[in-house]
């Protein structure tokens, strides 16, 4: 009989079992792809680019099933999957495009008016830019806390950055915004 | 934290972001089409492994450490062993070499003598 309430305990025991690999994988799919997906659209922006790393985060996880500790969460293999896959995809785009800091304001503001799929107004599109001008590293802590509420023990081993750091930056990332809307408000 | 994040709620009201009808209620199903079949042999390896396969390096290695732990001792025995001399044994021995040469010294006799006194009793 096919199980389909996510029991995490249960799930990692089947990931161990050539027989029942699949449909844990597939409950775990359904599981995280929500979740992984708005993290990765944070930061790529466009729906296009996010939906193309979710599969290959899915897809990465499934290559390596075979080697996944049963000691470590699978939320916190996944969340590291997703995010080394969107910052390898920033960091790639960056270096296609070769953008200064002067111009990225430009090029997210073109990016979101030309993703259908993106509903905002000129203060959602302010807010954008204002995530964007900071470091990506704050930007995922900011991201992860304010919009996934995510307690920073978790954060801490998804990035193994130590909880007092991520305090800090997470309280250095609110700070860059608000003054980011004061200059331009 | 509230009143710290009071300017950025006033403008991140909603999600403007969104995604096509039906994206995620289909996302999962597509997803495992997409997956390339998986070569299962090392789960089905340890599946199937014996107890005595599991723990077989274990095994070897605590043999290993206990043969190497019996080479040294042996070894550390053999040199106490070597070293190990009764020092009342040495001296008496030492005063023995010294008492012949005192007499050697004292008679008088040199190496001529003694090859003389030796072929001459033969």
């Amino acid at each position: 009989m096919k199980q389909n309430i996510y029991d995490e305990d249960r799930i990692k025991e089947q990931l161990l079992d050539p027989e029942e690999v699949s449909n844990a994988f597939s409950l775990i799919v359904k599981e995280y792809s929500e979740q992984l997906y708005w993290q990765i659209r944070r930061l790529v922006l466009s729906h296009d680019d996010a939906n193309d790393i979710l599969q290959d985060t899915f897809l990465k996880a499934w290559n390596n099933i075979q080697y996944f500790r049963g000691d470590a969460k699978i939320s916190t293999w996944l969340y590291k999957i997703a995010l080394n896959e969107s910052l390898a995809f920033l960091n790639k785009a960056k270096a296609e495009n070769n953008i200064s800091l002067d111009d990225e304001d430009a090029v997210i503001a073109n990016k979101l008016e030309g993703d259908s799929y993106f509903n905002g107004d000129e203060t959602a599109v302010l807010l954008q830019k204002a995530l964007h001008s900071l470091p990506e590293k704050q930007r995922i802590v900011f991201n992860l806390k304010y919009y996934q509420e995510m307690k920073y023990e978790d954060m801490s081993d998804i990035l193994g950055t130590s909880v007092g750091a991520l305090k800090a930056s997470y309280h250095l990332a609110v700070k860059k915004i608000e003054n980011y809307f004061k200059e331009r408000l | 934290m509230k009143k710290e994040n009071e300017i950025i709620d006033k403008y991140a009201q909603g999600n403007p972001f969104s995604v096509p009808e039906g994206y995620f209620e289909n996302f999962s199903e597509e997803m495992m089409q997409k997956l390339p079949p998986q070569d299962f042999s090392v789960l089905e390896e340890e599946k199937h492994s014996t107890t005595w396969q599991r723990i077989r390096p274990w095994f070897y290695m605590a043999a290993m450490f206990c043969g190497l732990f019996f080479m040294i001792e042996f070894m550390l025995e053999k040199t106490s062993s070597i070293k190990k001399v009764d020092p009342v044994e040495a001296s008496k021995e030492k005063q023995k070499d010294q008492y012949i040469n005192d007499v050697v010294d004292y008679s008088m006799i040199d190496n001529y003598d003694t090859y003389s006194f030796l072929t001459e009793s033969e």
